[in-house]
């Protein structure tokens, strides 16, 4: 578990401590890229398809979004850092650590989006606040780039690299597409 | 069917102010010469919406490539091109046609993560369009295109569909929310299965529901809608998981496959077992870790790349395997006897 404590020391200057460094970094790494890599496409996904009348891509993306939102939420209270990237595990535990609050919170969502009482786009709104209470558990001080977009890519490659080489200089698995380096 | 593949690719690119031409304009000749180009995505699969992107598949002859791709846009359309080496293609086709590598007598993480993209690769080839090719190409893709692919599409998926049965239910017994996740994955690799023996092979099941309607399997649909809701309660997740599991069982004759089936168990990547006064510390990333009462009799180096334990498909795992795999400590993969 992360705890975190500010004070001020020597006048005006604010210190957090952590004492768990490497969560830490895997949070911010592991979790930025579940962001990037997945949520981000995912929800152009439901977009698409509200647009399209595409009714079951937008419920299976809905669901892989509270997920893996539900996930970085877990990866912060102690969480697996290794997320399925490509379905070769089969217990990858999204909810491991987690309140029931936000578990249900997450799981009536879907079930709000499948049961189509409500207007889509309205829903899509409470489903980006979602995505936006997981991205604020990373604790970065701005949002994230967008990667798919025109220079969203370029920036996130940038990040990606002094990212790379902290976390293998603490042990910890990359948080790359492995085909973004094979 | 290549017809009909261009004016549906010429159709959307236009609503981009774009032409077919405008993708080869795209292609750079710094990785060597292109030897086929293809077009593919869900917009050639059919399924694509006006958010969708494209993919461009460039095979050229250098085998120094990683995949990473070149993103462009075009007119507002998102155009991502990734090179890959003609080895590498000719490999993984190699490999897709051996066999399942469900039928290894071993199944490792590696080995599935090799196949499985060696699977994806193939079925982006099956549903791409030719943009140009090498003339010793052109029937290199006409003979991806063929029901060769489709079995081992829908072979993958019904192995893939008992892997996630039986994770399932070794995790009901502690993890009953989790259990839910996994039998409707069951669920999805089983449907995945029936639509790919009508030809539609994409591998992403966020299109199963199009790939439904395309082959008209209106019960299957229904079944995918049910599983697609999440349940909350206990109570629910109890009549949930029965529910699911029945239309897996539906879809899955593992009456006759349970026979000729094993699961295997490895340990997870990041895995360390150390032990120290009589207590063993399983751990991943030396972070997360489950501390066990005795010695699972495993040396440092001897639980490295081989299977910790194994059973015929019905069999229960040891107690201390199970809880490590509940724990997510532990790597499962099916293999065929």
């Amino acid at each position: 578990m992360l705890l975190k404590t500010s004070f001020t020391v020597w006048g005006n200057f604010d210190m957090n401590t952590v004492c768990d460094i490497r969560r830490h970094i895997a949070l911010r790494t592991q979790g930025a890229f579940r962001l990037l890599v997945g949520i981000q496409g995912f929800l152009e996904d439901v977009e698409g398809g509200i647009s399209a009348r595409q009714e079951e891509l937008v419920l299976y993306q809905v669901r892989q979004i509270v997920l893996k939102s539900l996930s970085i939420h877990s990866l912060a209270l102690g969480g697996e850092l290794m997320d399925q990237k490509e379905q070769d595990q089969v217990n990858f535990d999204y909810f491991l650590g987690l309140d029931k609050d936000i578990v249900e919170k997450g799981l009536k969502l879907i079930n709000r989006f499948a049961d189509c009482y409500e207007p889509k786009e309205k829903l899509l709104e409470e489903l980006r606040a979602f995505v936006d209470q997981a991205e604020d558990v990373l604790g970065f001080s701005e949002k994230l780039y967008v990667l798919r977009s025109p220079q969203g890519f370029a920036s996130v490659l940038r990040l990606a690299k002094s990212w790379e080489e902290l976390a293998k200089s603490k042990n910890l698995p990359s948080a790359l597409p492995d085909e973004w380096v094979l | 069917m290549a017809q009909a593949d261009f004016e549906w690719l010429k159709t959307f690119l236009s609503k981009h102010n774009c032409v077919p031409e405008d993708l080869l304009s795209e292609v750079e000749d710094v990785y060597g010469e292109p030897r086929i180009v293809i077009a593919t995505g869900s917009i050639l699969s059919g399924f694509g919406n006006k958010f969708s992107d494209l993919d461009v598949f460039v095979v050229v002859e250098n085998s120094n490539l990683t995949a990473l791709p070149i993103t462009s846009y075009k007119g507002g359309l998102r155009v991502d091109t990734e090179y890959y080496g003609v080895d590498r293609v000719f490999n993984q086709e190699k490999m897709v046609r051996s066999g399942s590598c469900h039928r290894s007598q071993v199944l490792s993480r590696d080995l599935w993560v090799q196949y499985y993209r060696s699977l994806r690769s193939m079925t982006r080839f099956y549903d791409g369009y030719r943009l140009s090719s090498k003339p010793e190409f052109f029937d290199w893709l006409d003979q991806i295109k063929s029901c060769w692919l489709e079995s081992r599409v829908s072979e993958w998926f019904t192995y893939e569909s008992c892997r996630h049965y039986l994770a399932a239910n070794w995790l009901k017994k502690s993890n009953m929310r989790l259990a839910c996740n996994s039998i409707s994955e069951a669920l999805f690799s089983a449907l995945s299965a029936k639509v790919a023996e009508k030809g539609q092979v994409i591998l992403p099941k966020k299109w199963l529901g199009e790939k439904l309607k395309a082959c008209a399997f209106v019960e299957y649909l229904e079944m995918f809608k049910k599983a697609l809701r999440y349940p909350v309660s206990d109570v629910e997740q109890e009549c949930y998981f029965s529910d699911i599991e029945s239309f897996v069982l539906k879809l899955v004759d593992l009456d006759k496959l349970q026979h000729s089936l094993s699961w295997q168990l490895w340990c997870s990547p990041g895995v360390q077992i150390d032990n120290i006064k009589g207590e063993c510390i399983v751990s991943r990333w030396n972070m997360r870790g489950v501390l066990l009462d005795s010695d699972i009799g495993l040396g440092q180096k001897e639980y490295m790349d081989c299977v910790i334990s194994s059973g015929k498909f019905l069999e229960q795992p040891e107690d201390v395997y199970g809880q490590l795999f509940a724990n997510d400590m532990l790597w499962l993969s099916v293999v065929e006897n």
